[in-house]
C-alpha cells in the first residue's frame, strides 16, 4: 500500500489515511481547542504524511511515524498561535487526587472534552508528556522552553484538570470529606 | 511525582493513546485536494546535477585556459594573416611586422617583399593607400615581386630606412628541424637561396615559410612587443632570431633576444587549513580542518588528496516532518580533487573539484526524535565538492590560501535533512612547496 501511495494512486492514499486518520484525529483533538482546529491539523499532517512517506524506511512503525508528523504538526499550528508558558513555582505538597476507578469510567470523549479545556500551554505539556511519553528535557527543546517551565506547566494542568472534575462534581475526591 | 499524579496520568494515558475520534467525510477530499497543489517528493534524479556541476566546472577551466594561455605565435599570425588575405585590406597604415616603430605615413610608398618598390616592371601605385594596402603573397604570377633588388633599393634609400626597420618577419622556426640553420631563420620565399619554394596558397606558404605578417594597426610596434609575439612556446634555451631585413643583410648585429618560456617541471606541496562552516540550513558554527597533499603534473592541472574532519552542529533539524535533539555530525573524510591552476602576477588561482570519500561518519548526541521511526540520521556519504583557492607565495616555499567553497552531500537514500546537504565555507591555511 505504502508503495502505491508512493506512486500517486489516490486509492491506497485513501485507504491509508482511512486506516489511521480516526487514531490521528484524536491525537489533533487533544491539541486543539476545537474540532475546526483538529481537522486544519489532520489535514496538514497527512499532506506532509503523504509527501514525506518515500522518507519511511519500513524499519518501524507506520503508526508511530504518522503519528509523530500529526503531533509535529499540531505543535507547529500551536507556536503559530504564540502559546504563553508561564513558570510557577513547583509545589511539593500533595494534590488532591479523584478516586481511579472513578476517573476510569468515564469516556474517551470526556476526558477529551476536559483536555480541550485546558490553556494551550497545559494542554500541550501534558498531552506530550502524559501521553506521548516525553520527558521535560524533549518538551523543553521541542517547544524551546525550560524543563522547569515544563514540570510546572504540567502541575498546572493536573491541577485543573482535577479542580474541573471536582468542581463538576462528576467524581468523589477521595480526600474530601 | 506523587503516586496518585501517576495513576492520574496513567487514566488519560490508556484511554486516549489508542482512541479512535470520528472524521468527517469531506476531509479526505481536502487533503487529496492540497496534495495535488503541493509538489510531491519524489527522489530526484541527482545525477544530472552533478554531471550538470561538473560539466559547467570543466567548460570554466577550458574557458580559462583558452583566455589566460598566450597563443602560438605562429597561428595567431597564421590566422591574421588568412583574414588579412581574404579580405584584401585597403588599410592605408598596414604594415609587416618587420621591425619596431610606427610607420610613418609621410613617407613614400615603400618597397618590401610584400609591397614593391615603384620600378618599371612594377609600376608605383597612384595612391598609396592602395599601394600600402595591396599587398600581395609573392605568386607565380608575380615572379618580379622578388625581395633582394627590392630590399636592395629599399635600403639605399634613406628614407625608406626607418619603414624598413618597421617591418618585422614574424619567422617561427620552432618545430622545423633545421631551425638552428641561417638559411631556414631567413625567409625562404624571399631567399635567393631557396628560388625552389612554391607558394601555393597563402596559408600552405605561411606554413612553409617564414611569415611576413600584415597587422591591422594605428599603434606603434615596439621591439618588445615583437619579441612577445615572436617567441616560441616553448624553447629550452635562450636564443636570437636575427630580423630579416638583418638576415637578408647578411647582417646578425643586433638580433632580438627572445625569451623562451620556461619548461614545465612537476611540482609537490601540502596544505594545512581549517575552515569556518556555513551550511545552508539548521547548522550551528560548524567547522572543517584538514591537510592535503597535491601533485601538480602539468602547468595548469594537478590532483589532491589528504585528509579532513569535518564537524556539523545540528540544534534541530526536520527529519521526515520530525523535529531532532540537538547533535552533531562528525566525519573524516579523504578528497579526490582535480585542480586547474593559473598565474596571476602575484597570486595563483586554482579551480579545484572533485568528491570527498567519507571514510568515517558517525552521529554524536541526542537523536531520540527518530529511534524506532524508520528514519535514520547520518551524514555517511559521498562530498561534491567545488572550490577556488586563491594562493598568496610568500618566499619560494611557503604560501597562505584562501579557498572559498561549496559541498553538497551526495545522497546515498540514508539521509534525509535536504536542508544541511549543501555546505558552503572559507578554508584558510597555509601551504608548503616539496
Amino acid at each position: 500500500m505504502i508503495e502505491d501511495c508512493l506512486k500517486g494512486n489516490a486509492r491506497s492514499q485513501r485507504r491509508l489515511f482511512q486506516r489511521f486518520a480516526g487514531k490521528m484525529m484524536t491525537v489533533c483533538r487533544r491539541y486543539a481547542c476545537d474540532q475546526t482546529e483538529a481537522e486544519d491539523m489532520l489535514q496538514d499532517a497527512f499532506i506532509k504524511v503523504f509527501t514525506h512517506l518515500d522518507q519511511y524506511r519500513f524499519e518501524g512503525s507506520l503508526e508511530g511515524w504518522i503519528r509523530r508528523i500529526v503531533v509535529h504538526c499540531a505543535l507547529k499550528a500551536l507556536q503559530k498561535k504564540r502559546i504563553r508558558f508561564t513558570d510557577l513555582a513547583l509545589e511539593t505538597e500533595a494534590l488532591p487526587s479523584p478516586d481511579a476507578g472513578a476517573l476510569s469510567a468515564m469516556s474517551a470523549a470526556e476526558l477529551l472534552k476536559l483536555i480541550s479545556a485546558l490553556p494551550d500551554g497545559y494542554r500541550v505539556v501534558f498531552n506530550l508528556y502524559v501521553i506521548e511519553g516525553y520527558d521535560h528535557n524533549e518538551i523543553a527543546a521541542l517547544l524551546d522552553i525550560s524543563p522547569a517551565t515544563s514540570r510546572s506547566q504540567l502541575l498546572k494542568a493536573r491541577r485543573a484538570l482535577r479542580d474541573q472534575i471536582i468542581e463538576n462534581k462528576r467524581l468523589p475526591n477521595q480526600y474530601a470529606s | 511525582m506523587h503516586h496518585n499524579d501517576n495513576e492520574f496520568d496513567r487514566v488519560f494515558s490508556d484511554r486516549l493513546r489508542n482512541h479512535s475520534s470520528p472524521v468527517r467525510g469531506d476531509l479526505w477530499r481536502r487533503i487529496h485536494t492540497g496534495l495535488g497543489t503541493s509538489a510531491p517528493r519524489l527522489h530526484p534524479f541527482r545525477f544530472w546535477r552533478y554531471l550538470g556541476a561538473g560539466a559547467a566546472t570543466v567548460s570554466v577551466a577550458l574557458a580559462a585556459q583558452l583566455i589566460l594561455t598566450p597563443k602560438h605565435p605562429a597561428k595567431s599570425a597564421l590566422n591574421h594573416y588568412s583574414k588579412i588575405s581574404a579580405s584584401t585590406s585597403r588599410h592605408s597604415d598596414s604594415i609587416a611586422l618587420n621591425g619596431s616603430p610606427t610607420p610613418d605615413r609621410k613617407q613614400p610608398p615603400v618597397s618590401s617583399p610584400v609591397n614593391p618598390a615603384p620600378s618599371p616592371d612594377n609600376p608605383a601605385p597612384e595612391n598609396h593607400d592602395s599601394a600600402v594596402a595591396k599587398t600581395e603573397s609573392p605568386t607565380p604570377a608575380n615572379p618580379e615581386a622578388s625581395p633582394p633588388s627590392n630590399l636592395a633599393a629599399t635600403r639605399d634609400n634613406p628614407a625608406n630606412h626607418t619603414n624598413l626597420a618597421n617591418r618585422i618577419n614574424l619567422a617561427n622556426h620552432t618545430n622545423h628541424p633545421n631551425r638552428n640553420h641561417p638559411a631556414i631563420l631567413t625567409p625562404t620565399r624571399d631567399n635567393p637561396a631557396n628560388p625552389g619554394s612554391k607558394p601555393a596558397t597563402p596559408s600552405a606558404n605561411l606554413e612553409s615559410n617564414p611569415i611576413v605578417v600584415q597587422r591591422h594597426t594605428h599603434q606603434p610596434v615596439s621591439l618588445p612587443e615583437v619579441a612577445r609575439l615572436a617567441a616560441p612556446p616553448v624553447v629550452n634555451a635562450r636564443r636570437t632570431i636575427p630580423t630579416r631585413a638583418q638576415t637578408l643583410a647578411g647582417k646578425s648585429k643586433s638580433p632580438i633576444t627572445l625569451h623562451p618560456r620556461a619548461p614545465f617541471h612537476p611540482f609537490k606541496y601540502i596544505s594545512v587549513y581549517g575552515s569556518p562552516d556555513f551550511p545552508n540550513k539548521d547548522f550551528n558554527f560548524s567547522w572543517t580542518a584538514g591537510a592535503r597533499f597535491t601533485y601538480q603534473f602539468a602547468r595548469h592541472w594537478s590532483i589532491t588528496t589528504g585528509v579532513q574532519y569535518e564537524q556539523l552542529n545540528v540544534p534541530t533539524a526536520d527529519v521526515g516532518g520530525l523535529p531532532t535533539t540537538p547533535f552533531h555530525f562528525s566525519n573524516l573524510s579523504i578528497p579526490l580533487l582535480a585542480g586547474y591552476r593559473t598565474s596571476f602576477s602575484r597570486y595563483n588561482l586554482t579551480v579545484t573539484s572533485g568528491i570527498f570519500i567519507h571514510a568515517l561518519a558517525k552521529v554524536v548526541g541526542s537523536n531520540t526524535y527518530n529511534e524506532g521511526l524508520g528514519v535514520p540520521v547520518d551524514r555517511n556519504t559521498n562530498t561534491f565538492a567545488l572550490g577556488f583557492d586563491l594562493e598568496r607565495p610568500i618566499n619560494n616555499r611557503w604560501a597562505v590560501f584562501i579557498q572559498p567553497y561549496l559541498r553538497e552531500e551526495i545522497f546515498n537514500g540514508e539521509i534525509y535533512i535536504p536542508a544541511q546537504s549543501i555546505t558552503n565555507g572559507i578554508l584558510l591555511g597555509g601551504r608548503y612547496h616539496l
